[in-house]
């Protein structure tokens, strides 16, 4: 048995692009929230750039993510009273509205909108007291939720009930819209489509739409699946392509990703982009390629590609970042693109942070004159 | 730091097939006779062997074969249970020697392995760390199994009364509490990126760790919650605190304090007292090795301080190393003598260091020291990792009076 060198990589790490693991903290300033407080669980982007991030754990904080020119720090908005996870943030006016939910029950909070810039020297940075805005009906847990792209309406599917509730943002009344299975098998993911339908799975993998104000409720599409596996699958990330309209979905506990075309419902199975089991979280990038990670908790999770342009699916690798934070990254629930195509993405472990993606920019292809 | 004529240690290699290539542990057992890991790190299907080291007959006997422990043939194409590092753990009350495993090597008839790429390959990976407990009194295995799932064990503390094990996991750097009565382990999540290379009690019971930025990571078993302290392990001020993560920690003879030093270039010598404040007192006792190059990125291989151990004369022990000014930037990894591997020994009363002895071995340096032991009759042991092979340990005779002077028994790997 021949002795050979093994302590380099295989390529197992991100390889293209560049991944930074931003520390949850004012670096040189202030120290992250608590280990145990800062798996984040939701992302949202403030007109401003402003990258908002709501964390689970013993506490749940709303954390201010300013990361352009001349900022460069997360600040801590503060918790939510009582709650354990945040389930949605949404940008409404002056204030980030949290969805939270702990076992006190759900409700909306809210913190006036952090935008500030020259944060590379001399700051003010105040902390303002997190203001309830509504109780949310329920036992309190969120299986789901989304925002409106006009950020007027929350979308919230409670667990284990099962009943998809809207939010308005602008009286804060609750109402329940109707309950998308009774035996409370449902895909833990939400999406919107251009037309503010909503989209969910049920049962065997059924695919619903939901009319926003009428709540309801219709059997669209099924999910792709391994033979024999429908009856447990259920789409556990969407993503919204901007520029097609089209849906993207991801799957567990197969880790199969699809395209869904909400005006047809026309389903196109892409493929499974890791050899692992569950798909967490999608983005689209501004040019359109679909950004994924896949992995459960235990795992050592992956992040993939699809370029719809190219018809290719690429595992990209398990996050690392050596700039920035020197860390690994195994477990992301969130994504989200920013303005210049960056993509955001959510850690959620007991010790996490905001990962910010940097996909490669493809080269031009020199013409040849003939 | 004074000076006297060195005293020199004794090799004895590891003598097995295919030669071992490591010796990532070495322990003193209950019985006060000195343990070691045979670790075939980079061999596939390599397999890890517990070697002991016979006093009557001054030589080394293998008394655990881990695979066969375990049940997992080293033929079975699976990264296999390869090394034991840092993951010793002694119960004195009840002569057992606990032993958990560790990844690296890659299974049989594979050329590389990943932790990594692997992961949940049922073919390739590494299926679990094995928990291993060895009665040193009937020197019989009483039962092996699995311990940390899908991933290695990087080190191991035990805590008799409350019959528990805690444990870092490699590479997802978690933290893990093994209950020995129900033989059930319990995930409490993520501590870092880079492993801690120790974990150690103190007198209540209390877990400690560190992060891969040099913070102390406290375990308490009656809130049952790990906390990351505002205590962090002493480094260079030119340097930044990551990766200074513990790599061998001692109690003192008392028990109320511990010594320690990072796995990092550079590493201060500290003296942590835990239970002194709500967090503990962290003191950086200074540099352990000489001025440097601060523009290389020096080799862990050189620039390596390990095997702390108290000796029985109160004096705490450990391995540094001196290199020829400038070889840390031109040619760290050179297996020849021109660095010298020292033992120092520390009056922790006054701090003053004295060259103590040479650890070598033969033709080559031998300055990473891994762990260090002290046997049943005040004997210091050192366990190399160093190349090239063979690979082993070496003894030191301290001439000490009297018998069962392992005791106070280190209860941590």
């Amino acid at each position: 048995m021949a002795q050979k060198p093994i302590w380099t990589s295989l390529g197992e790490f991100v390889t293209e692009g560049t991944m930074l693991a931003v520390e949850l903290c004012f670096p040189g300033q202030s120290i992250p929230p608590p280990a145990g407080e800062t798996a984040v669980a939701c992302l949202q982007l403030d007109p401003a750039g402003t990258v908002y991030c709501g964390t689970a754990g013993r506490k749940a904080h709303v954390l201010a993510a300013l990361l352009r020119g001349d900022t460069g720090m997360v600040f801590d908005l503060g918790t939510a009273p009582g709650a354990e996870r945040i389930d949605a943030l949404a940008v409404v006016g002056e204030h980030v509205c949290a969805l939270a939910s702990g076992p006190e029950g759900a409700a909306v909070w809210r913190w006036p909108r952090m935008a500030r810039s020259f944060l590379i020297q001399e700051w003010t940075l105040p902390r303002h007291p997190a203001e309830k805005v509504c109780d949310v009906p329920g036992d309190g847990r969120t299986a789901a939720a989304v925002v409106s792209a006009d950020a007027a309406a929350v979308y919230a599917l409670t667990e284990p009930a099962g009943e998809l509730l809207r939010i308005d943002t602008a009286s804060w009344d609750v109402e329940a819209l109707c309950t998308v299975d009774d035996e409370g098998r449902f895909g833990r993911a939400l999406a919107l489509d251009g037309l503010g339908m909503i989209w969910g799975t049920r049962g065997s993998g059924v695919i619903w739409q939901c009319g926003p104000g009428t709540g309801d409720l219709a059997d669209v599409a099924e999910v792709p699946a391994a033979a024999g596996r429908a009856q447990h699958t259920q789409v556990s990330a969407w993503a919204r392509d901007e520029g097609t309209g089209l849906l993207y979905g991801g799957t567990a506990p197969d880790g199969f990703l699809f395209r869904l075309d909400p005006d047809t419902g026309d389903v196109t199975g892409l493929g499974k982009p890791t050899r692992l089991e569950q798909v967490n979280c999608l983005a689209v990038g501004n040019d359109g390629r679909l950004f994924g990670a896949a992995g459960l908790e235990e795992d050592i999770g992956h992040v993939f590609c699809h370029n719809p342009a190219a018809g290719s699916l690429r595992d990209l690798g398990t996050p690392v970042s050596t700039l920035a934070a020197r860390q690994y990254g195994y477990h992301f629930r969130c994504m989200l693109t920013g303005p210049n195509g960056e993509i955001y993405l959510g850690q959620h472990e007991r010790v996490s942070h905001l990962w910010i993606y940097f996909p490669p920019v493809p080269r031009r292809v020199r013409r040849i004159q003939e | 730091m004074t000076t006297t004529a060195l005293k020199t240690s004794t090799f004895y290699p590891f003598e097995r097939e295919p030669i071992p290539d490591s010796c990532w542990s070495l322990t003193a057992g209950p019985d006060g006779r000195i343990y070691a890991a045979s670790c075939c790190e980079r061999i596939p299907g390599g397999g890890v062997y517990v070697l002991r080291y016979d006093d009557e007959t001054d030589s080394l006997e293998t008394v655990i074969d881990v695979a066969e422990a375990a049940g997992e043939p080293l033929d079975s194409g699976r990264a296999t249970q390869c090394k034991i590092h840092y993951s010793f753990a002694a119960s004195e009350g009840d002569g057992i020697l606990y032993a958990a495993t560790h990844l690296s090597a890659p299974g049989l008839g594979q050329s590389r392995y990943s932790p990594w790429a692997d992961w949940k390959d049922e073919r390739r990976a590494f299926p679990h760390s094995t928990l291993v407990a060895y009665d040193t009194r009937r020197d019989e295995v009483l039962w092996g199994g699995p311990f940390i799932p899908r991933e290695g064990c990087r080190c191991l503390a035990l805590d008799e009364r409350r019959g528990r094990l805690y444990a870092v996991s490699y590479p997802r750097d978690h933290f893990w509490v093994y209950d020995l009565q129900t033989r059930a382990i319990r995930d409490l999540g993520r501590l870092g990126s880079v492993n801690s290379q120790a974990i150690f009690t103190d007198r209540r019971g209390r877990v400690f760790t560190s992060n891969c930025s040099g913070q102390i990571v406290r375990y308490d078993p009656d809130a049952d919650r790990l906390e990351e302290l505002p205590v962090r392990v002493p480094h260079e001020p030119r340097k930044s605190g990551w990766h200074d993560v513990l790599y061998d920690v001692v109690a003192s003879p008392e028990g109320d304090c511990v010594y320690g030093v990072p796995w990092n270039s550079d590493p201060h010598l500290l003296r942590y007292w835990p239970e002194d404040g709500p967090h503990g007192r962290m003191e950086n006792l200074g540099a352990v090795h000489q001025r440097r190059d601060p523009t290389a990125a020096v080799c862990f291989y050189l620039d390596h301080c390990g095997g702390l151990v108290f000796g029985a004369d109160g004096a705490l022990y450990f391995v540094i190393t001196r290199w020829p000014e400038g070889m840390e930037s031109s040619s760290p990894l050179r297996h020849d003598m021109t660095s010298e591997s020292l033992l120092v020994r520390m009056d922790v009363r006054t701090l003053e260091k004295t060259d103590f002895a040479r650890i070598e071995k033969p033709g080559a340096m031998g300055h990473y020291v891994s762990r260090a032991g002290r046997d049943r009759w005040g004997n210091l042991f050192f366990g190399h990792v160093t190349r090239p092979l063979p690979t082993g340990i070496s003894r030191l005779e301290m001439d000490a009076e009297g018998d069962n002077l392992h005791l106070p028994l280190r209860t941590w790997g």
